[in-house]
């Protein structure tokens, strides 16, 4: 079932999908440092930075199309709510987009496991 | 009967209707308006409480080298310094002045759960007696608010202290859950009809972030508390690293409670500044939208965060890094605010009023504690002032400017509505300034305390570091700080006997919570009318008289029953008709049933624990009795209106929105056992596995079918009853509950099976946990089910009242999925790890 961008769900939905990925990142980060060898990974270009940034891009992407579509569809003749909504919401998932890429952006230059 | 003398008839019956009961019979209420109050004056008690251990606590380190109180006693009384601040004072005083507010400004008559509102108040106070009582039997935790493990565990906290603290908090945290679930259910579906979710007062949007917060930011250490008790008490493993345990893990599961709980304060109090500053420069606020927006904001971020209150534990720069940037991010949606809050009050007109000088008094001092904590949020920074006067300052630049100074305003500004009268400018003022300047004293020069390397948490220090003359100017500063609150009490009081009649609208507000008398009703509004606007009582300057003459929605009691209206969650389109119940003994007995098995698992009385638990989960069922169609709530009559129907004739009353903004809270709480039982898995440096699989999974795999198939006989008995086919409900029911019953059975024979020790590794430990919290659930499931069996017989459950099997059903469906999520990753993945 499609949810309709004009659906209150969508003012949590970006941030709700930032706070997986963060979980994702900081968890799988752990994991790898557990089952990687030290010396691999004690630089900034490791598998370990490569796979999540990979990760980290792939949700960007996701969080920017989802903004995209939500601010395609608030014409200026709708309703006041859901032009109200779609709006917030389109606004928070560029604002989750913009959380993801600061937060992912010290794997570009700091070691995994250090 | 002339029109006149018709309006004073209804009102007299709503009055008569909603009225608490006289004498003793007060503690039976359960209106939000009394229990608003009680939080407040409650929590107000130990503001006090906890500004006299500040007093001590300055006393002592005004001067180096004084042995006015003893080390222990030092650390008792900043133990219970920060406990009774934060869990005894802001939390319940900022849920209490939401609970007052949040129906009057959403246009409606009470809370949708009024009798859970009186609970959470006595679980509250019971459990704030028991954690006060420690002090006076001399026997006050001692680890600190936070209780790092191992320093609370058995070995090195010995006494009662930390027990009193974790069952005692645990408690309390009952009721922030049950005002948690209130609040958001209440602003969802209980708004005045039109009232959608754009028009809605700012103030709901911040309280709605805020419970919503405290479903998710609680659980975690409640958690964390059960588990550390359980290690106390009963010598299991989970934070002792010989075990296979880890300290760190209490740190994690404690400050992803903790530091969502500083947003979790500071929410509500940005909520007040919001509400104050237009109607004190007489516009609408600047950038609704964009503060909507940030609150969201907010609530998400803050829970990424938590690991900024461990950069010096050891964990990896990266990972320090992702929670470096997100504290920094944190303060964006904050600005958003700050900017808003300016914007509004350069393009009005600012009436400079007492409450708007405490708004000023918090914008300054918030934005330097906001500035102190981008600082902390630099890892290099943090390292170098970690456990100083420095973050002692920062946190109280926070909390104080942040949440009290915000808290100040709102009860100044909202004084003519408890009272019908005016506080003393000139007190007030003297008040303001004296709090503000002796606050400022006592914490600027604390940064530099902290700077110059002066720790947190010690009793006395040398003479000639140079901490001398800080410590002194502090500790004055403090003085004259608690002078000023003296100032604003002592306001407050005389202004019930001497405060001049307040007007019926003294600030010009915009909000609903002024249509009505000051003091306010019972009953709130005499007829809930339809609003149209963010601003109705500027936008609708007749409101207050048409609704009080009646003219809207419920002018009446004539059921004798206490009514409101439900609404859409986001248009605000009436749905049905909240039949709510009244005054009632049961909150008060099942919190005080639990109150002694606190007190009893103190004592070790485990026995006596059982024995009253027993009794507080009769007086829960009975209380889950008298609802629906019981006679004492809302029998069926033939003459019932069908449009809006009665809740309880519906599918989707607000009881079933209860159950899942509840179950949230409960999923969360089980997914920070999980988390526990993969940090250790991954992290613990001495977890351990046992040679064979302790439980027999053939068992449990039986187990888990029978439940799936009793949850499959009741959701399709549901289905039916949605489709108006009662025939044969009772009996399905009583299958589904005895297949769920053979379901425990078998889970219980998988427990008493299995060849767990949980006093001696935490792998054992984590599972024995898990395998309790499926046998509870399973068996509170059949019960429940059995008992709706029951009312079906007796006529409460069936065709026209098909509500409680719905609320039932998202019950089941929570048990069956922590079920099946569990044996997947208890059991199944442990299993497949040691094939590989």
């Amino acid at each position: 079932m499609r949810l309709a961008f004009t659906h209150p769900l969508h003012l949590v939905t970006g941030l709700a999908i930032w706070a997986l990925w963060f979980v994702g990142v900081y968890g799988g980060l752990s994991l790898g440092c557990m089952i990687s060898q030290m010396p691999q990974v004690l630089e900034a270009g490791s598998w370990i930075n490569m796979t999540l940034l990979a990760f980290t891009l792939l949700v960007v992407v996701l969080l920017f199309t989802l903004a995209i579509k939500c601010w395609r569809g608030a014409s200026p003749g709708m309703p006041k709510l859901p032009k109200f909504i779609r709006r917030v919401a389109g606004a928070l998932y560029v604002a989750a987009a913009i959380a993801v890429m600061a937060v992912g952006l010290p794997m570009l230059v700091l070691p995994p496991c250090l | 009967m002339n029109e006149t003398g018709m309006k004073q008839a209804q009102q007299a019956k709503l009055e008569r209707v909603w009225a608490n009961l006289p004498g003793w019979g007060r503690l039976a209420a359960v209106n939000h308006t009394t229990i608003g109050l009680r939080f407040m004056v409650t929590g107000m008690f130990f503001f006090l409480v906890g500004g006299l251990l500040a007093m001590v606590m300055r006393t002592q380190l005004a001067r180096p080298e004084q042995d006015i109180i003893t080390a222990d006693f030092y650390s008792q009384a900043f133990t219970m310094h920060g406990t009774v601040m934060m869990f005894l004072f802001a939390i319940p005083a900022l849920e209490g002045l939401a609970m007052y507010l949040i129906p009057k400004m959403i246009g409606a008559r009470d809370l949708v759960f009024p009798r859970l509102s009186a609970f959470g108040y006595y679980c509250y106070l019971f459990g704030s007696v028991i954690v006060l009582s420690s002090l006076f039997f001399g026997m006050a935790p001692n680890a600190g608010w936070f209780m790092y493990t191992p320093l609370s565990n058995a070995t090195f906290s010995p006494g009662m202290g930390a027990d009193f603290w974790l069952i005692g908090i645990t408690f309390v945290e009952i009721s922030a859950i049950s005002a948690g679930v209130e609040l958001v259910v209440s602003i969802l579906r209980s708004r005045a009809p039109g009232m959608t979710l754009r028009t809605m007062p700012i103030f709901c949007w911040y309280i709605l972030a805020m419970g919503l917060m405290i479903i998710f930011g609680f659980p975690p250490l409640i958690l964390a508390s059960i588990l550390l008790e359980l290690e106390r008490a009963a010598g299991m493993v989970f934070f002792e690293a010989g075990g296979g345990g880890d300290p760190l893990l209490w740190q994690h599961l404690f400050w992803l409670f903790g530091h969502p709980e500083v947003y979790i304060l500071f929410l509500p109090a940005a909520g007040i500044v919001s509400t104050l500053i237009p109607v004190f420069s007489h516009r609408p606020i600047l950038g609704y939208g964009w503060i909507v927006l940030s609150i969201i904001l907010t609530g998400f971020i803050s829970f990424g965060l938590w690991v900024h209150h461990m950069f010096t534990v050891g964990i990896p720069q990266l990972a320090q890094a992702f929670f470096s940037v997100a504290s920094m991010l944190v303060a964006v949606p904050t600005a958003i605010q700050v900017f808003a809050w300016l914007g509004t009050m350069l393009t009005g007109r600012v009436t400079y009023s007492l409450p708007m000088l405490w708004i000023f008094g918090f914008l300054f001092t918030f934005v330097a504690g906001g500035l102190t904590g981008v600082m902390v949020a630099l890892v290099p920074f943090d390292w170098q002032v970690h456990d100083t006067h420095f973050v002692v300052a920062h946190l109280h630049y926070v909390t104080v400017g942040g949440v009290l100074f915000p808290l100040i305003a709102g009860f100044y500004y909202w004084l003519p509505h408890f009272s019908g009268r005016m506080s003393s400018e000139r007190l007030g003022q003297w008040g303001f300034w004296l709090t503000f300047g002796g606050f400022n004293l006592t914490f600027f020069i604390m940064h530099l305390t902290g700077l110059l390397g002066m720790p947190r948490r010690v009793y006395t220090y040398e003479e000639g570091l140079g901490w001398g003359w800080m410590n002194l100017t502090s500790s004055i500063g403090g003085f004259v700080m608690a002078l000023g609150m003296a100032m604003i009490l002592l306001d407050f009081m005389l202004h019930f006997r001497f405060g001049k009649k307040a007007s019926a609208n003294p600030w010009h507000a915009d909000t609903l919570e002024w249509a009505m008398p000051i003091p306010p009703n019972n009953y709130n509004f005499a007829s809930q009318p339809v609003v149209k606007t963010r601003h109705p009582m500027w936008d609708q300057p007749d409101l207050r008289a048409s609704m009080e003459a009646g003219e809207h929605y419920l002018p009446h009691a004539e059921q004798g029953r206490r009514e409101m209206l439900g609404t859409d969650p986001v248009t605000g389109k009436i749905r049905e008709v909240i039949h709510l119940p009244s005054n009632s003994w049961l909150p008060l007995q099942s919190a005080f049933a639990l109150a002694v098995v606190c007190v009893c698992l103190l004592m070790k009385s485990y026995i006596a624990a059982m024995l009253a638990a027993l009794v507080a989960v009769c007086f829960l069922l009975r209380w889950g009795w008298v609802n629906g169609a019981h006679p004492n709530a809302a029998p069926v009559s033939e003459d019932e209106s069908a449009d809006p129907p009665l809740h309880s004739r519906s599918f989707d009353g607000p009881g079933l929105w209860g159950m899942g903004v509840a179950l949230l809270a409960n999923g969360t709480l089980y997914l920070s056992l999980l988390f526990g039982w993969f940090y250790l898995w991954t992290v613990a440096p001495l977890w351990a596995v046992p040679a064979a699989f302790p439980i027999n999974w053939q068992l449990l795999v039986a187990s888990g079918v029978a439940l799936s198939m009793a949850v499959f006989i009741f959701t399709r008995a549901v289905a039916r009853l949605k489709k108006g086919n009662a025939s044969g409900l009772g009996a399905r029911l009583l299958a589904g509950g005895g297949v769920g019953l053979a379901h425990v059975a078998l889970l219980l024979w998988g427990v008493w099976d299995a060849n767990l020790h949980p006093a001696e590794t935490a792998h054992d430990s984590v599972l024995t946990v898990m395998l309790i919290y499926l046998l509870v659930h399973s068996f509170l499931a059949v019960i429940f089910t059995g008992l709706q069996a029951w009312r079906v017989k007796l006529g409460y459950v069936g065709s026209r009242l098909p509500y409680e099997p719905v609320v039932l059903r998202l019950f089941w469906l929570y048990t069956l999925g922590v079920f099946w999520v569990s044996f997947a990753a208890f059991i199944l993945l442990p299993m497949g790890w040691r094939m590989v």
